[in-house]
């Protein structure tokens, strides 16, 4: 049994396609809605889920033979099952939130965040060891912060219209420098996306980012066909809405290995082995309607104190 | 028999708004300009609009298509009384911070009117509660 690994490596998923990582039937206006935490409300996708998708990504999704046939995939994803199960030894936390995209007049689309959200990252960030080192500001009432040069602004008046909101904004040098940050971690192999992030990139109110992160999914109406008449199934053709992440959302969180019980496996070998690089991966359900294409990201963490 | 003041959570006063209003739909006849099936329709469809249009725009397509026992009943799930024309002014003149409580507040209505037009409204309309 070795011990286990206090390395932290954080991921950063970004959303290529629309994300339904759903909770089942709600019983709200949505009949698919997608997870969100209990007190902020804010959308996030489970570390379980994350998980499973890598397992599935490795071809070790399988619990049985293919697990037991090969013991770094056993000590990594554990052991399903009533009798003799294990969880695995690799951690993976919840992916939260750190910006969602807003149709925006300007610029197409913005990526909103606010200082809560960003104080969460922080913490997480510290934890894993990349401090983003960067004071947090706060959006004013009723105004949003955004970076000279943003693309969402128009230039006459200074206003931001996202969505059916507009307001005012205010030009912030800290803003700037966070963009400058996050953008490199979210697309550290891509300039052209770090330049179009950044021109994106603004700090709301809570309050307007908590109405967004309600009100600024993708929701659709879906119906089945009846395959012999081509028209809406009258017996469960039904109507019903369903609920996404919209493309372009950005989350983060974090691995680490546990103790791992299988003999002459380190920790760092299932870490470097299954959490590393750059992945374009499926996740979540409606996939065969193309929704869930992500890129998984890990990054590992570096300590600045050590550097 | 003394009545109960103990209050009640906003969802119950909601709730029970929105029941009243529903059962009195249910007990109504269908009418030139009035049929139930197109009230359940679009009081199915109505929360979903505020969600991907926005509070003003999903009013002012209600008004436009002369949904006005709809927008009756939002008015008085909201607030307890049936005059629409005054959440329509308010969602016009709102403040940002106004127009966000507004919205939420309008969506919680809509979704209550959802929930009991697809139990009272179904098409055999069978039900016996009725709202006293």
């Amino acid at each position: 049994m070795s011990e286990k690994n206090d390395k932290t490596i954080n991921f950063w998923i970004h959303a290529l396609s629309a994300i339904h990582v759903g909770t089942g039937k709600g019983a709200g206006y949505i009949d698919l809605p997608i997870s969100r935490e209990k007190v902020t409300n804010w959308p996030y996708i489970p570390g379980s889920t994350i998980k499973g998708v890598i397992a599935d990504y490795y071809d070790a999704s399988d619990s049985g033979d293919r697990r037991e046939k090969d013991k770094k995939k056993k000590a990594a994803f554990g052991i399903a099952g009533d009798n003799n199960s294990s969880a695995g030894s690799l951690v993976f936390t919840d992916a939260r939130i750190v910006c969602l995209p807003v149709q925006s007049l300007y610029g197409t689309f913005a990526w909103c965040t606010s200082e809560l959200v960003l104080r969460s990252l922080s913490r997480d960030l510290e934890w894993g060891k990349l401090c983003l080192e960067e004071e947090i500001p706060v959006a004013p009432e009723n105004k949003v912060l955004v970076i000279e040069g943003s693309s969402l602004i128009e230039k006459s008046n200074k206003k931001i219209y996202l969505q059916e909101l507009d307001m005012d904004t205010q030009i912030c040098e800290k803003t700037e420098r966070l963009a400058e940050k996050i953008a490199n971690l979210v697309f550290p192999d891509d300039e052209e996306w770090r330049k179009k992030f950044k021109e994106r990139f603004t700090i709301l109110p809570e309050n307007v980012f908590n109405y967004f992160s309600e009100m600024g999914t993708q929701v659709e109406a879906k119906i089945r066909i009846d395959p012999n008449t081509k028209v809406v199934d009258k017996e469960q053709g039904g109507l019903w809405y369903q609920e996404a992440l919209p493309a372009e959302t950005i989350l983060t969180g974090m691995v680490w290995c546990d103790k791992v019980y299988e003999e002459n496996i380190q920790a760092k070998e299932l870490t470097d082995k299954y959490c590393t690089g750059k992945k374009t991966i499926q996740i979540g359900g409606k996939n065969t309607t193309g929704q869930g294409r992500i890129t998984l990201s890990f990054m590992e963490a570096k300590n600045k104190k050590e550097d | 028999m003394v009545e109960d003041k103990t209050p009640t959570t906003l969802e119950q006063k909601w709730a029970q708004r929105a029941f009243c209003a529903v059962d009195k739909v249910s007990h109504k006849s269908d009418s030139g300009d009035f049929k139930k099936s197109e009230y359940l329709s679009f009081a199915k469809s109505f929360p979903n609009l505020i969600h991907s249009c926005g509070l003003i725009q999903a009013l002012a397509f209600a008004q436009s298509k002369n949904k006005t026992v709809f927008l009756a009943d939002l008015s008085f799930v909201m607030n307890g009384e049936k005059k629409y024309e005054l959440i329509i002014e308010e969602s016009r003149k709102a403040t940002i911070t106004k127009y966000l409580q507004l919205s939420r507040h309008t969506l919680a209505a809509a979704e209550w009117i959802k929930r009991y037009a697809e139990a009272l409204l179904k098409e055999d309309g069978d039900h016996n509660d009725s709202c006293s």
